[in-house]
């Protein structure tokens, strides 16, 4: 009785895996295909002549690659410099002893509920006023600190003894040195995954920069691509060839970092 | 290519000239493409056809309108004379055909149009001359030599889907066209030859056939017979008055085919009008002895002549007594106005004389008066004054003083829509110490009010009846309109064009009276008769006659109502029109009075205009809805509380708008209008916005909220065209990040242009989706468009700054790569458009200092000016703005002037100087400037600056209006701040301002204008002194409060 449930099972999530992936590759083989051939009917999977025309005309006519850049900057910024105020400031609400520590903490965790395009006007507004609007900073700096970010630090920092903490006090280590030396490497998984987090979000933002930026040569990625939907409405291949440019990049960064992601997302709910 | 040599073949072995080109003989697809416009599908396919193969294009008007065009680069130079041909068949409802010819620029088009084709799925062969052809549109008018594509289009008429197919295109040389007119011989006898010696002294007795040969075969539009004593001075006996007479024509002199069957008129000049006809020999018979008559002359009329169905009538006028013809089938200009329902399709028109219209398009019933002695009295020989009843309601009056009779006529329209009439009341009093008998001639006759140089969209001119019809006091045209006479009648005559005009016969003793029941049948549908009342006017006495016309329909018996029921319409209607004109209380005193009467019509005229709920700024060459003039008319209509009528007009447009955010320039009954003009969209958020600001009905535009965003990302994605690294050279700066050329402004139509009327319709646009955002709490979408609103705003800005460094200007130029001057235009960067901060003031003021020193110029008549279009209307308002009261008066007070007539409170979109020749002026009253004039009176006593969020008030009330006394009172303006109210009246030493209303302060403060011609000596406000600023006005801290200016 269990092999034939466990086939029904199998073959249901074969099937869902499918659904799953088809778009996924017909975008895939799409941007390989002649111009109009996405569009005949009935629908073709395969290209019949695989071509590169696509991606040429992205790097080169339209200049991609400069977007593509832009991307990386403002992924690669704000993970970074994310990374490491979040860290701490995660460690610091987990670990640091300050008057009013607790109610500022749970007042960011409420902050919590508040959408992400309520703060979206007053933020234009700010970074108006600090002339960063269609800049790259301009982009990046929303991503700089996450409350998110922070919580989910703090919660896989409280679980480092606070003897470890104290014997490295004692041995003389000054706070900096404790958070760069002893912190750091324990919160490494949690990092690599929040870190993964920021650069998907980052990466695959497209309000925020579309907001901040007005010139077509600091588009991120997705803006542009956004961009090109309105001009190249009917070149179906050559827009499947801006989504998979757009798409393979943080897939396989998601892929290659899979193993830590899953382990920092676990650790996070564990208790020692 | 089988085909092509084929075609060669048979053009040698057919004698076609050796020039024929075959351009294309649609053997492939290459080369051509199908290029439908927005809302439009089309596709094309290679077929067999009955000659080999033939494109067939599928089109389907999905949004009703638009085009599909079929085109392809082809390159030839054009002969000296020429002669396009092709094969074409299609299955499809009537379209309008046009075949365009491009030049290598691909900016200077010319073309031929067909309007509604009538297609019968059969191949039919269009043959296009070089006359056919004219210049459409580009930069370079003139002749067509040489060109590098040709395009086939298809535009919606009656709309629909369907396929046409084309074969076997052809350029062919021809030879010169021969002189003009053509010179007839006598084929046989002699005799005839008087008959076209030019000599209009020496004539034919028509004894037996007149033939006559043109040498070879001509084109000509009709034929002129002038009979004995049509001329003056033409001698030998009288007009043979129904005399039979066939006219027949021939190529060969063989075959003859009839031209005319008919009857000599009585007037003694027989014009007979046939477009495009075309023969070598004419033959002219009278079957029966025509007496002493003698056929003066017979005369070819040009094929333009012939194009013109007014041509007949005009020809006419010049051998008629002045008056028998309505003025403007004389070339003269013509003065009329609108009566009808609100919202209904049909309005008549009424003119100056004191004709209506039965209809759009249709006949007219006129006036005259037959005295005593049988002398009729038309419009030309009597006094006449106009009026409106209360002085702004659309129930307009003419008078004719005549020393022996006073005759009023009024009219106004009661009903439904779609079920409406015209009453028309006809008072004809006796100013003599004696009574006498008169009688009263309503004239049904084939002519529309609209004259015919009102040629676009329902051309004006000659209407049709072809059948009338008596009943009794009901008189049928063609069976779909008539007139019933709420008065018994005492007699009818009629008339067809074969025996005259019904004018002519009214005194004539000869003028039989018919019975009561009769039919009579007109070939040319050009009948005309009139019911005639006899009146015994006592000394001093009047008579009254009454008669009904439905607008909509044919008149029944059961239309007939009394005089009591009659009198009850007039009053209700009247009660009604007051309601809908006075939600705005705006009362001026002194001669400012005239002011808000003007506003009180047109607001009447807008309601009239409109059909259903689509606003149209006109009834006749305008009877389309842009959203242009639409949104602009509902900002004016909110003002004056007609909410509920706005919320109808977006509720009608919006299911217009095409699926990628892309608004209609203009929706007519066939649908959606794709040509650009990018103001659209700017437009369809500031109505949206403008109708939340000033009704705070959030949810009655709440449903349009998804709309608009789309409505905004096809505006940005507009402004993203110009915003990329090739517009930012230094020869193209000016045009970076503006919205792409279009032609909403028609003095850009025959180039697209960067208009800045456009732009700063973006802007407000722009700043009125992130206010809709506000309201509708979405934040993403106001964060977006805040970002865009300041990118634009940058872009805007720099670019008028260059463009006027690019053109060594010192104004806002009209757009960015001419940098014309266009005060009018520029006046929407004050309102709506609030751009103050976005444009340096300077500039602007520079603007409007050169538009006043025109404007003065003109004033004083050192500045030549032929015509204007009086949307200049709208600097009144922009003065007031600009603080410039004295300017915004005098520019007032010139404009009221010219109201045509003043008496009915109107403008057409077009003045004229002269005031006597017929020129195209439109459409009379055209409610998009009767809507610029009302938003503008209403900035004089109070308006709202966006730009600083104020409130300001009084900023362009005269003091004159107070020079015996009176009280200013503007109650219930709706504004973004909720309803003001405010009064102004002179005191004895200066001016007292109340300011009432308001549910909140603006953010920039409510600011009081003195009245005064000079500074006032103390201000003060609720009896505190408090101090002006130093253009005189004052700031309130609260409302309501009452301030003083004392001198």
């Amino acid at each position: 009785m269990r092999a034939p449930r466990a086939l029904l099972l199998h073959a249901a999530l074969v099937a869902g895996a499918i659904l799953t992936l088809t778009p996924l590759l017909w975008m895939l083989s799409a941007s390989f295909m002649a111009p109009g051939e996405a569009n005949q009917a009935p629908p073709r999977f395969l290209p019949a002549v695989p071509t590169l025309e696509h991606y040429r005309a992205l790097f080169v006519r339209l200049d991609l690659a400069r977007n593509f850049g832009n991307s990386l900057i403002v992924a690669t910024l704000g993970t970074t410099i994310g990374l490491v105020l979040n860290a701490m400031a995660g460690y610091a609400f987990a670990k640091l002893r300050f008057p009013g520590r607790e109610g500022l903490f749970r007042a960011l965790v409420a902050a919590l509920v508040i959408p992400a395009q309520v703060g979206m006007l007053p933020l234009f507004l700010l970074l108006q006023q600090m002339g960063l609007v269609n800049t790259l900073w301009g982009v990046a700096l929303p991503s700089f600190a996450s409350i998110f970010g922070i919580f989910l630090v703090r919660q896989f920092a409280m679980a480092i003894p606070d003897d470890l903490i104290d014997a490295a006090r004692i041995d003389g280590a000054s706070e900096g040195r404790i958070f760069w030396t002893l912190v750091l490497p324990i919160l490494a998984p949690v990092l690599v995954t929040l870190g993964l987090f920021t650069f998907l979000a980052s990466w695959n933002d497209f309000m925020w920069p579309l907001i901040i930026l007005s010139d077509s040569s600091r588009y991120t990625l997705p803006v542009a691509l956004a961009n090109l939907v309105g001009e190249h409405v009917q070149d179906t291949e050559l827009m499947m060839a801006g989504a998979v440019l757009t798409v393979m990049p943080v897939l396989v960064l998601f892929l290659a970092l899979q193993r830590f992601y899953t382990r920092g997302i676990l650790a996070g709910s564990l208790k020692d | 290519m089988r085909k092509a040599l084929l075609l060669l073949v048979l053009a040698v072995w057919s004698g076609t000239p050796a020039t024929a080109r075959t351009l294309d003989a649609f053997d492939s697809l290459e080369g051509w493409q199908a290029q439908p416009a927005s809302g439009v599908l089309a596709t094309l396919a290679l077929e067999k056809s009955d000659r080999g193969s033939a494109v067939r294009m599928d089109f389907d008007f999905q949004k009703g309108g638009g085009y599909a065009v079929l085109r392809k680069a082809i390159s030839a130079d054009v002969p000296a004379n020429y002669e396009f041909t092709f094969r074409m068949r299609a299955l499809a409802k009537p379209n309008h055909v046009e075949f365009k010819v491009v030049d290598a620029s691909g900016e200077n088009v010319w073309w031929s149009v067909q309007r509604d084709h009538m297609f019968d799925g059969e191949w039919e062969t269009i043959r296009i001359k070089k006359r056919h052809v004219s210049f459409a549109w580009g930069p370079l008018p003139g002749e067509l030599q040489r060109f590098a594509a040709l395009e086939f289009a298809i535009t919606a008429g009656q709309g629909g889907s369907g396929s046409v197919w084309f074969d076997e295109l052809t350029l062919d040389s021809l030879p010169p066209p021969p002189p003009w007119p053509p010179i007839a011989r006598v084929v046989g006898s002699a005799a005839g030859g008087t008959a076209v010696d030019g000599d209009a002294a020496t004539g034919w007795r028509p004894k037996g056939p007149l033939t006559l040969d043109l040498g070879s075969r001509r084109e000509f539009g009709g034929l002129a017979l002038t009979w004995s004593s049509a001329r003056a001075g033409a001698a030998g006996g009288v007009p043979p008055r129904g005399l039979d007479l066939s006219i027949e024509l021939s190529d060969d002199g063989r075959a003859w085919r009839t031209y005319r069957a008919t009857r000599t008129s009585d007037l003694g000049l027989d014009l007979f009008r046939s477009p495009e006809t075309e023969a070598r020999f004419v033959r002219v018979s009278a079957p029966r002895s025509a007496g002493n008559a003698r056929l003066m002359e017979l005369e070819f009329r040009s094929l333009a002549w012939g194009a013109s169905p007014d041509s007949i009538w005009r020809e006419h006028g010049a051998h008629r007594r002045r008056g028998e013809l309505p003025r403007a089938m004389l070339g003269e200009r013509s003065r009329w106005t609108i009566v009808g329902v609100d919202r209904a399709r049909e309005e008549s028109l009424f003119s100056e004389d004191g004709a209506f219209e039965v209809g759009k398009g249709e006949w007219s019933l006129e006036p005259f008066i037959v005295l005593d002695d049988r002398s009729v009295v038309t419009w030309a020989e009597v006094e006449r004054d106009l009026g409106l009843r209360d002085g702004d309601l659309p129930m307009p009056w003419v008078r004719w003083r005549h020393p022996k009779f006073e005759l009023t006529t009024s009219v106004f329209a009661e009903g439904a829509p779609g079920r409406s009439s015209i009453l028309a009341r006809y008072v004809v009093r006796n100013p003599l110490p004696h009574s006498q008998r008169v009688t009263l001639a309503l004239a049904l006759r084939p002519f529309q009010v609209n004259p015919p140089a009102q040629f676009l969209n329902a051309p004006g001119g000659v209407a049709r009846i072809g059948r009338l019809e008596r009943q009794g006091d009901l008189v049928l045209a063609d069976g779909v309109r008539g007139v019933i006479g709420l008065t018994p009648a005492d007699g009818f005559v009629a008339r067809t064009s074969a025996t005259g005009d019904v004018v002519a016969a009214l005194g004539s003793r000869r003028a039989a009276k018919l019975p009561d029941r009769l039919t009579l049948t007109d070939a040319d549908a050009l009948a005309s008769g009139a019911l005639l009342y006899e009146l015994e006017l006592p000394a001093g006495g009047e008579r009254e006659v009454l008669v009904r016309v439905p607008l909509d329909r044919a008149p029944e018996l059961s239309d007939r109502i009394g005089a009591d029921e009659f009198a009850a319409h007039e009053s209700a209607v009247r009660a009604l029109w007051r309601e809908r004109l006075d939600r705005l209380t705006l009362e001026i005193p002194g001669d400012g009075a005239e002011l808000a009467s003007v506003v009180r019509s047109q607001l009447a005229y807008l309601l009239i205009n409109r059909d259903g709920a689509a606003i149209q700024p006109g009834s006749r060459s305008y009877e389309r809805s842009w959203i242009r003039d639409g949104s602009l008319s509902c900002s004016a209509l909110l003002m004056l509380g007609h909410g509920e009528d706005v919320l109808d007009y977006i509720r009608w447009f919006t299911p217009y708008l095409y699926a990628d955010g892309k608004v209609p320039c203009c929706v007519d009954h066939r649908g959606s209008d794709p040509v650009p003009e990018h103001d659209s969209n700017g437009q369809y958020l500031f109505l949206l916005a403008e109708y939340l600001r000033r009704t705070g009905d959030h949810a009655g535009v709440e449903p349009f909220w998804p709309t608009a965003r789309g409505v905004a990302h096809y505006l940005d994605s507009l402004r993203l065209q110009r915003r990329t690294a090739e517009w930012r050279t230094p020869e193209r700066a000016h045009f970076f990040g503006l919205l792409p050329p279009s032609i909403s402004h028609e003095g850009y139509s025959a180039k697209p242009m960067h208009s800045y009327w456009d732009d700063l319709f973006a802007l407000r646009g722009f700043r009125d989706v992130i206010e809709l955002a506000s309201a509708f709490r979405d934040p993403a979408t106001e964060a977006r468009y805040t970002a865009v609103l300041d990118t634009f705003s940058r872009d805007l800005g720099a670019s008028i700054e260059a463009a006027m460094r690019v053109h060594a200007i010192d104004y806002v130029p009209g757009c960015a790569d001419l940098g014309d001057f266009d005060a009018t235009s520029t006046t929407i960067a004050l309102t709506p458009a609030a751009a103050a901060g976005v444009i340096r003031d300077e500039a602007l003021r520079a603007t409007f200092e050169r538009y006043w020193a025109f404007f003065e110029r003109r004033r004083i008549g050192t500045e030549p000016w032929e015509a204007f279009t009086p949307y200049e209307v709208r600097v009144i308002g922009a003065m007031a703005r600009l603080g410039w009261r004295e300017r915004a008066l005098a520019l007032t007070e010139w404009f009221l002037a010219r109201r045509d007539p003043p008496q009915w409170n109107q403008w057409a979109e077009v003045v004229h100087r002269d005031s006597v020749a017929q020129r195209f002026i439109g459409d009379l009253p055209h409610t998009w400037v009767g809507s610029d004039f009302v938003r503008s009176v209403l900035d004089l006593v109070a308006f709202e600056d966006d730009a600083t969020d104020r409130l300001v008030i009084g900023a362009g009330v005269s003091p004159a209006w107070f020079a015996r006394g009176g009280l200013l009172r503007l109650h219930g303006l709706p504004t973004r701040w909720g309803r003001l109210e405010t009064e102004t009246e002179a005191t004895g030493a200066g001016f007292e301002v109340r300011v009432r209303g308001l549910d909140a302060l603006p953010r920039g403060g409510v600011f009081v204008c003195d009245p005064g011609v000079e500074r006032a000596r103390e201000v003060r406000v609720d009896g505190r002194v408090v101090q002006a600023d130093e253009a005189g006005r004052v700031h309130l801290a609260r409302v309501p409060a009452t301030i003083s200016f004392q001198r």
